[in-house]
């Protein structure tokens, strides 16, 4: 690279090779002679960019290959840590933080670390690419459940081996559910979880009590009637639904197919199931609940993730599928405050008196955060030993207190028995019945063709009331295509 | 690019300055190529090569495998464009789709900025008590970021709770639960919220071309009875034509280009009529990680926008080699 | 002979109800500009749940003002974005005059060409050069040891590069709607050509430059995409560190943003009511030429 840039100096500023070129070029007049100067530049930039290219790339192999130091003392470093943001508690995000760097810099003298936050799951994204594609980005990455499987097939972090997981108090510490989703087998994990996201059904128990309904359903036949009593069809609803958004359409489908044995991507990982009789079974259920069951208002077809949290948060919503405890917060805030719960939800499918065969039970998918050690970080074992503070049990319960998330360690909660305390039992139980989603790095494009699809259908709904299943099967169909397409 | 040549015949326009000879051509004054260097190399570097880097990208399947060393991503060849352009590729439907959208989306806005903003920059133009506060406060659309005024616009047009709808039912005009968020009605709230956030744009440019008419062309033209609309229509928009044209491609572009704004007020999986390019390239190349894909619709959406822009620079040319 | 606007002698009573119809149509504009920025401002002084979701206040939540200052290092980035805007606004205005100049004074082989890819580089999504740009960075930042990504100068060459394109070509019109004649002169009487254009061509472009300086200043301004690869939490924009009151799973702070966003804006109002004296300063400038 040093030979391309300093060849691209070399021509722009050579000006006897410029004058040279003018002279064989035009020697006609002045205005001619810089005329082919002029060009000469043009010719020079893309000469340039031409050899920068290959230059860029070679360089970009070099740069990466730095090997992992593996020095038995550390040397003291600033690591950098990127994480995402708690909008709901910033003060308390910033606080958990400088008790993580005093443990940190008292544990590991001279040491220290440099935080960043991303607030979507757009900027996480672009983050990964960009570091991964350049090779340079912070030591320590956070990261969705989801995107960990992205991660992972980049190639581009570290496995975390058995001793590192020694270190960190071994695998045994943690969560169980929360390890099925830090990498594709149990000696190829790259993620440490760091906080969990279980997924239970959140239930108005005034709207409950007013339309005389003891007990929160436990099958989807039971929830729909449940539903229908909450619902006057104007401004008071069952349930709320966001097909508008990018990522819960996937959500709700994928826990419809598990709890009806069904998947949504084959065991290679390489064909998408989006067309199967059951995945457009599963899709016509959710949005049945806005087009037939009339358990939802049309008004959701615009809806995304907030807008739902917010709809319950307004006290007029019977149940909240699948919800995570982000939306606590708001609840607590709204007229919902007090008179909501979190409970386990249905299991058994639409239709049907029991689970079916190889159903799972599913609350949720695994969900949360993880840590992973970046690959060309120069500074791999102390971006452990950063990573084993911020999983110490003390640090977890500071992040359940501060944050309200879930502690994935389990001396947390044995520790600490509040943290499994109203609403956070329910949740606790929920989160042993989560079950993790394929781990493929197709998983990524699955969800986002699947929401396409969805909510091409969920416009349809909103403008007309209703659709029609030859055009979801359709619009599934060629998301499978699209899927298919992009795998290969 | 004032030139008799250029000046209207129903007007005599005095002070117009005159060239006797064709610039640079045969003068002694050399060019001074040294001014434009650093600008061209920083193009160079920050724009041209990237877009080369992006056409090789193009041609690979660069994804979430291979990004880690994205040097050995495999060579596909045409393959992406395949997939975009023939009718039977996957994601051709999809595609066609997002030009239309687009296309729809920067000729609406632009048809709607044009009168707008001119209007403005000929009113702001003139005397007027307190102009230098309005002609700032013009400008506020314009610092509002992009970010927010999707936001804000996707709260007004809301169905059920937003601004739009609470003010239809109020005045009896609509239902309080219209969708302007999703189906075809999705379109217009996109272009109203870009037309009022833009306009300023053209509207500065107008401006900044109206400085350049010497005020005693009005007084020459108002004693040949041409103000008002004749004086406009036969003195100013002549003299400030190739402004406006530039800005009329300028804001075609860039509205094709405007990602933020449908992205933040429609997210990931938008409703086809808003889909527009450079959302669905970004959806394919950061959410889905197909970033070869991504690239070979970048360099479709390249193709096209560079249609009016030739056009604008062959239109441009004739005025300035007039002889 | 000098002008203060462009000037027009008609009868006083003709002239008046000019102004009234101007006043009016002056209202008009403002009310266009300012009713979506009323609703900023309601949606700021509601709380944050039922905040977007009614038109009116219940009651009026002040506390927002407060509150977006530690949601968000909000002054920090307002800071960041101010330095690194105006740094962009100047150096683009600055670098693309020369090469409008000559663009706009000199017919060369590659004129069009160049002028051609200018425009077709305002076509290139900004999507397409986010990844290779950053490597190229990063490429930079190893090989000649600069500090790129993370850094004021880095975002401000990128801004100021993107903004080069549309800076050239308006000023290349703007300067080639100038009259030569002073230039050739002051040439043929021994001036430098940097001379000329310091003295001579800049304080009559100083319009145009208003407008690619408030041009290049927005785009940096209003940029998410870079910004969010290549800043550090010491040098993020507004931009982006807006986008940290929405955050995913979370009650988007729809208050706090309306609030913030308001904030911001008010510092750049500011500036370019500075700003638009320099337009009517050109002008005067630019009449003196009659």
């Amino acid at each position: 690279m040093t030979v391309a840039l300093a060849a691209t100096a070399r021509l722009v500023d050579d000006k006897a090779l410029i004058q040279g070129l003018g002279r064989r070029e035009g020697m006609i007049d002045v205005g001619q002679s810089t005329m082919t100067r002029r060009r000469f530049l043009e010719v020079a930039g893309v000469g340039a960019a031409a050899v920068a290219m290959p230059g860029v790339m070679a360089a970009c192999a070099q740069t990466g290959s730095t090997p992992a130091t593996t020095s038995s003392k550390l040397s003291p470093a600033t690591l950098s840590l990127f994480i995402s943001k708690d909008t709901a508690h910033p003060q308390q995000q910033s606080q958990l933080m400088d008790l993580i760097k005093q443990t940190f810099e008292k544990q590991n003298p001279g040491s220290s670390f440099t935080w960043d936050t991303y607030a979507s799951a757009a900027e996480e994204q672009t983050k990964l690419e960009t570091g991964v594609a350049a090779r340079e980005g912070p030591d320590v990455f956070e990261f969705g459940s989801t995107v960990v499987p992205t991660a992972y097939a980049s190639g581009a972090f570290e496995t975390i081996t058995n001793s590192m997981w020694d270190e960190l108090g071994g695998k045994k510490a943690f969560f169980q559910p929360q390890l099925a989703m830090s990498g594709p087998s149990s000696d190829k994990l790259i993620g440490v979880p760091w906080s969990g996201n279980p997924y239970a059904l959140v239930i108005n128990k005034a709207m409950f009590q007013a339309a005389g309904i003891k007990s929160p359903p436990k099958t989807w036949n039971e929830f729909v009637d449940a539903a229908k009593a909450m619902s006057n069809g104007k401004d008071s609803w069952g349930t709320a639904m966001a097909p508008a958004d990018g990522f819960d359409p996937w959500h709700k489908i994928w826990l419809f197919a598990t709890q009806m044995g069904a998947q949504l991507m084959d065991d290679t990982g390489k064909k998408g199931l989006l067309d199967s009789e059951a995945s457009v079974q599963a899709c016509a259920f959710w949005l049945d609940w806005m087009a037939n069951f009339k358990i939802a208002s049309r008004q959701c077809a615009t809806y995304k993730g907030a807008d739902e949290i917010k709809a319950f948060a307004s006290g007029n919503i019977g149940m909240q599928v699948m919800t995570g405890p982000g939306g606590i917060p708001t609840y607590d805030q709204g007229a919902v405050a007090g008179k909501y719960e979190y409970v386990v939800g249905p299991t058994v499918p639409y239709g049907m008196s029991s689970l079916p065969a190889k159903a799972k039970p599913a609350q949720g998918f695994v969900s949360g955060q993880y840590l992973t050690i970046f690959k060309y970080s120069k500074n791999k074992e102390l971006a452990l030993q950063l990573i084993k503070v911020m999983t110490s049990p003390d640090i977890q319960y500071q992040l359940f207190k501060l944050r309200a998330q879930q502690p994935v360690v389990l001396e947390t909660f044995s520790k600490h028995p509040e943290a499994k305390v109203a609403p956070w039992d329910a949740l606790y139980d929920a989160e042993l019945k989560s079950y993790p989603t394929p781990f493929f790095g197709s998983w990524l494009q699955l969800e986002v063709v699947l929401g396409k699809a969805i909510n091409t259908i969920a416009q349809q709904i909103g403008v007309t009331g209703t659709y029609s299943k030859d055009a979801l099967k359709a619009a599934l169909t060629q998301a499978n295509q699209q899927l298919a397409a992009s795998i290969t | 690019m004032i030139t008799p040549e250029r000046a209207p015949s129903a007007v005599a326009v005095p002070h117009a300055p005159v060239r006797a000879r064709r610039p640079a051509r045969g003068s002694p004054l050399r060019a001074p190529y040294w001014m434009m260097t650093p600008s061209v190399a920083l193009l160079a570097l920050i724009v041209f090569l990237p877009i080369l880097i992006a056409f090789y990208i193009s041609l690979t399947g660069l994804n979430q495998y291979t990004i880690g060393d994205w040097l050995r991503a495999p060579f596909v060849g045409l393959r992406h464009y395949m997939d975009t352009l023939e009718p039977q590729g996957p994601f051709a439907s999809s595609l066609f789709n997002s030009v239309k959208a687009s296309l729809a989306f920067s000729l609406l806005t632009t048809a709607l900025i044009m009168p707008i903003a001119l209007g403005a920059a000929l009113l702001f133009n003139q005397s007027l008590p307190g102009r230098a506060f309005f002609r700032a406060m013009m400008l506020i659309p314009y610092i509002i970021p992009t970010f927010v005024n999707a936001i804000l616009w996707r709260l007004v047009f809301m169905n059920g709770t937003g601004v739009v709808d609470q003010l239809l039912s109020a005045l009896h005009l609509g239902s309080r639960e219209t969708f302007w968020l999703i189906g075809p009605n999705s379109l217009w709230a996109m272009v109203i919220a870009d037309v009022w956030a833009a306009w300023p744009f053209v509207y500065l440019m107008s401006l900044a071309a109206l400085q350049t008419i010497p005020g005693e062309l009005y007084d020459a033209a108002t004693i040949d009875g041409a103000n008002g609309p004749r004086g406009f229509l036969y003195v100013t928009l002549p003299l400030i034509r190739s402004t406006l044209g530039l800005a009329v491609v300028l804001s075609t572009i860039n509205h094709f280009n405007n990602f933020t704004l449908p992205y933040v007020m429609f997210g990931i999986s938008p409703p086809e009529q808003v889909n527009v390019l450079p959302l669905n390239i970004f959806v394919n190349s950061f959410v889905t990680f197909n970033f070869g894909l991504g690239a070979a619709m970048s360099v479709v959406a390249l193709a096209i926008m560079l249609t009016p822009a030739v056009l604008y620079l062959r239109a441009a040319r004739v005025g300035d080699e007039s002889r | 002979m000098i002008v203060a606007a462009p000037a027009r002698r008609p009868r006083t009573a003709r002239r008046s109800r000019g102004v009234a119809w101007r006043y009016a149509a002056a209202m008009g504009y403002l009310a266009f500009v300012l009713l979506p920025v009323l609703y900023m401002v309601l949606v700021s002084l509601q709380d944050s749940v039922s905040a977007g979701t009614v038109l009116l206040p219940k009651s009026i939540h002040w506390q927002t003002f407060a509150e977006m200052w530690s949601t968000v290092d909000l002054g920090v980035y307002l800071r960041n974005s101010l330095l690194i805007a105006i740094l962009t606004g100047v150096c683009a205005s600055v670098l693309a005059l020369g090469a409008a100049y000559v663009v706009a004074r000199f017919r060369f082989r590659f004129r069009n060409p160049f002028r051609i890819s200018l425009l077709a580089t305002q076509a290139v999504p900004g999507v397409l050069l986010l990844l290779p740009l950053f490597v190229i960075y990063v490429v930079i930042q190893h090989t000649l040891a600069i500090h790129i990504v993370g850094s004021y100068f880095g975002v401000v060459l990128t801004y100021m590069t993107f903004a080069l394109p549309f800076a050239i070509w308006m000023l290349s019109v703007y300067v080639a709607s100038l009259p030569k004649e002073i230039e050739e002169q002051a040439l043929v009487d021994g001036a430098h050509r940097y001379e000329v254009l310091r003295y001579v061509t800049f304080p009559l472009a100083v319009p145009g430059l208003v407008v690619t300086f408030i041009f290049s200043f927005l785009l940096a301004w209003n940029d998410v995409l870079f910004a969010s690869v290549l800043t550090s939490p010491s040098t993020r924009t507004i931009g982006v560190g807006l986008q940290n009151y929405i955050a995913d799973n979370t009650l988007p702070l729809w208050n706090q943003l309306m609030a913030a966003s308001i904030i911001s804006a008010v510092p750049a109002v500011v500036l370019f009511m500075i700003v638009q004296k320099w337009i009517v300063a050109g002008l005067a400038a630019g009449s003196t030429k009659g």
